[in-house]
């Protein structure tokens, strides 16, 4: 392509992105900046007044603050490997060109991730209600005497947050995994066949490992998403038994709207989120290049 | 040929799926739906209840109430936001009739929490150009938002008279000695039962007159012999706290807004009535608004001790008609314990800034600020309790109610609402139930009340800087 040429290739496709990305400029990136000094304002309601580095301070004395975050934390740590490993697994399962129904499968693991955040919480909700279906059935089954109350229980109601995340995500990011197995190439697997290679040996020697860059975008995904984790929090437990499943993002909301309205440590609380995804990321990307 | 007729649809979808989305957007407020059950309580706080009860009886009339008001009448239009259009939209109705044709009401309908967070967005934005000219607050958020916003809401004080309303009520709406708002609906709390399964256990309507908690609590016992339940229990909402204290004339903070845990008598002995509840097998356990409903109109349970808005879940269980009553609530053994005590309620906030601000005020004063008319006709029609005292010796109130057994039950919930005892509520009520929720567990499960009250003050503190 000549150089002409390339320019005008070029101008094209500006062109082409330059009013979306106005908009992300002006509604994304603007109002970022904007929260930035707003993060360095203290004061309830309208009466801010500049106070540098004092919402940042303030954290460390917060004990919610910390609760939320590690509670946000713990989330991500055991729901994310969790579902990325069962979203893998189910699309090399699914991606057998020998099984029959494929589609309605697929179909069907994909579907949950269609119903809406707080629909699917409220159901959540009723099915682990201390009436609901779940200790029904345990009690009839004889596994329990008396009802459990999920979701006021601790270490319960932060396992039916999981399970319903993992319920909720698992299909989404099975859909990007079968898109990356479909493009590896099939004469790898073949080779391996005629080798002797069984199925985990396929699946942790050679699939695992093609499939790294993907599980790389989409534990960045589920990391985003489960640091922004809201509305089924809010739905299902309220953030209770006490702070037990409260997020940091329910927290912001709390600080903005709940109480009486401190925007400018929220807007902190908020910066410090973001600095930690960009850090994790980093991190996450370094650890998966290294190997 | 079929994959570029898939593409295609799946493009239709999409765009499909972007327009809906941007409309929802736009209309999110109306549609979101689900207003309050009645007009209660809990100013945010963080209790399990709080927004179930927004998804409780969804008697919504979405937007079609805004629209409607634009088709009729002329003079000037005043923009009112509030929630609820089978209570509050009611109440503007009936007062629109009572002012005449000199402004035109737009009723603006959102569910309760839309609603009080899009005055906070709104008022920090500091747009005056959408302003509405009235909005409705729930009384235990006021003073929050007239600490936020000062200069945003105009004060009443020379247009209605304070001393016309119930004297709790004044102070609740109210901030930094100046008054701002237009007292609405009351929340008198009452103990509601059920006189058969009281009956059953050995006691007479007299009896639950005069309960102590003590007393209260015993009645647990013998209920649970007869194989029902005293009350519902929700170890991860405290709102119960609320009617308590202040029948006690005590609050969760000070008449400085400064945290008072740690030497409340009165808070300690909640926290010893919610163990004892918590330990006991007479109350049914209940996590969220459905299952606290469920167990009213099932007749699980004996008792619920609510304000006077509950009344609107219990009356739909049609079935138990005749079998409910209402006394005073139970009293603690505190110094300056009484039987009264209220637990939610809202008043009408007008804008300062507003485009129609003088002729919301003067509506507002000539109607909710004075008009016993009005009043009369809102609770004769549908049971609306307003705090406004001349109103008081209506018609309405002598009127025996049907499903509580003939008892006149208007006339003595107003009889308790000139006896609560007036407390500061201060602006950072849901900050104080939030900071105790965090430690109810620690309580619940024998852990140090004193120290757990201490590290709850020291997060409230931090909270409210």
């Amino acid at each position: 392509m000549s150089k002409k040429g390339k320019r005008r290739f070029q101008l094209t496709g500006w062109s082409m992105v330059v009013v979306a990305a106005a908009f992300v400029l002006f509604f994304s990136y603007v109002p970022m900046v904007q929260a930035f000094f707003l993060s360095l304002k203290t004061g309830k309601g309208a009466n801010l007044e500049f106070s540098g580095l004092a919402n940042y301070a303030r954290m460390f004395q917060d004990k919610v603050f910390w609760t939320t975050l590690g509670n946000t934390l713990l989330y991500a740590v055991i729901q994310i490997p969790v579902m990325i490993f069962l979203a893998l697994l189910i699309a090399v399962l699914l991606n057998d060109p020998g099984l029959k129904l494929r589609g309605i499968y697929r179909t069907c693991i994909f579907l949950p991730c269609v119903t809406s955040l707080v629909s699917y919480s409220i159901l959540f909700k009723n099915l682990f209600a201390v009436d609901g279906l779940v200790n029904q059935l345990l009690l009839k089954l004889g596994l329990i005497d008396t009802a459990i109350p999920f979701v006021l229980t601790d270490g319960w109601a932060k396992a039916v947050v999981v399970i319903a995340l993992l319920w909720r995500h698992t299909g989404y990011f099975m859909i990007f995994f079968l898109s990356a197995l479909q493009n590896i190439d099939q004469s790898v697997f073949e080779a391996a066949k005629l080798d002797g290679s069984n199925f985990f040996q396929t699946f942790f020697r050679i699939t695992m490992p093609m499939m790294r860059p993907i599980v790389f975008l989409t534990s960045v995904m589920a990391l985003n998403n489960t640091l922004q984790l809201f509305d089924e929090v809010v739905n299902l437990t309220n953030g209770g038994p006490g702070n037990a499943t409260r997020t940091i993002s329910q927290y912001i909301y709390d600080l903005s709207f709940t109480y009486v309205p401190s925007y400018g440590y929220a807007a902190a609380v908020s910066y410090v989120v973001l600095l930690l995804i960009v850090l994790i990321t980093i991190v996450q990307k370094k650890v998966i290049r290294e190997k | 040929m079929k994959k570029r007729f898939v593409a295609l649809a799946m493009m239709a979808v999409l765009t499909v799926g972007m327009i809906a989305g941007c409309g929802n957007g736009d209309g999110g407020s109306g549609d979101s739906g689900n207003t309050d059950a009645g007009n209660n309580t809990d100013a945010g706080s963080q209790t399990q209840q709080t927004p179930e009860q927004t998804e409780a009886p969804a008697d919504n009339a979405g937007d079609d109430a805004g629209d409607q008001a634009d088709a009729s009448g002329e003079g000037t239009e005043i923009t009112v936001w509030a929630w609820d259009a089978a209570f509050n939209g009611y109440a503007l109705e009936e007062a629109q009739k009572i002012y005449g044709d000199g402004v035109k009401v737009n009723f603006v309908e959102m569910a309760k929490a839309d609603c009080l967070q899009k005055i906070h967005t709104t008022l920090a934005s500091g747009v005056t150009d959408d302003l509405p000219d009235v909005v409705l607050i729930s009384d235990l958020n006021a003073p929050g938002y007239l600490m936020s916003y000062p200069g945003a809401f105009r004060s009443m004080e020379d247009m209605i008279n304070y001393e016309d309303f119930a004297s709790y009520k004044k102070s609740m709406v109210s901030y930094d000695g100046v008054s701002y708002g237009v007292p609405f609906d009351t929340g008198v709390a009452g103990l509601f039962y059920r006189t058969d399964y009281i009956e059953e256990a050995g006691y007479t309507a007299e009896d639950m007159q005069d309960l102590t908690w003590e007393e209260y609590l015993a009645l647990g016992e013998k209920l649970k012999e007869n194989g029902h339940m005293l009350q519902t229990y929700n170890p991860n909402d405290i709102a119960e706290f609320q009617i308590m204290l202040q029948s006690a004339g005590k609050w969760f903070t000070d008449a400085d807004g400064k945290a008072d845990f740690v030497d409340n008598a009165a808070l300690k002995e909640c926290y010893d009535i919610f163990k004892t509840l918590n330990d006991s097998d007479y109350v049914k356990v209940v996590s969220d608004w459905t299952e606290f409903a469920g167990a009213i109109n099932g007749g699980d349970v004996a008792c619920v001790l609510r304000g006077s808005w509950i009344s609107s879940t219990i009356i739909q269980g049609e079935d138990q008609s005749g079998k409910w009553a209402v006394a005073p609530v139970p009293k603690l053994s505190v110094e300056g314990a009484t039987h009264y005590s209220n637990q939610g309620g809202s008043s009408w906030f007008v804008l300062a800034n507003s485009k129609n601000s003088d002729a919301a005020a003067d509506f507002m004063a000539k109607t909710f600020g004075s008009s016993t008319e009005l009043y009369n006709t809102l609770l004769g029609e549908k049971n609306i309790m307003g705090t406004y005292l001349p109103a008081s010796s209506a018609e309405a109130y002598s009127v025996g109610s049907e499903f509580y057994g003939g008892q006149t039950v208007n006339a003595d919930l107003a009889d308790w609402l000139g006896q609560i005892p007036e407390v500061p509520t201060g602006a950072f009520s849901a900050e104080a139930q939030a900071a105790l929720v965090g430690v109810t567990p620690d309580i619940l499960s024998g852990g140090d009340l004193d120290a757990a009250l201490a590290t709850a003050a020291e997060q409230f503190e931090q909270s409210i800087q």
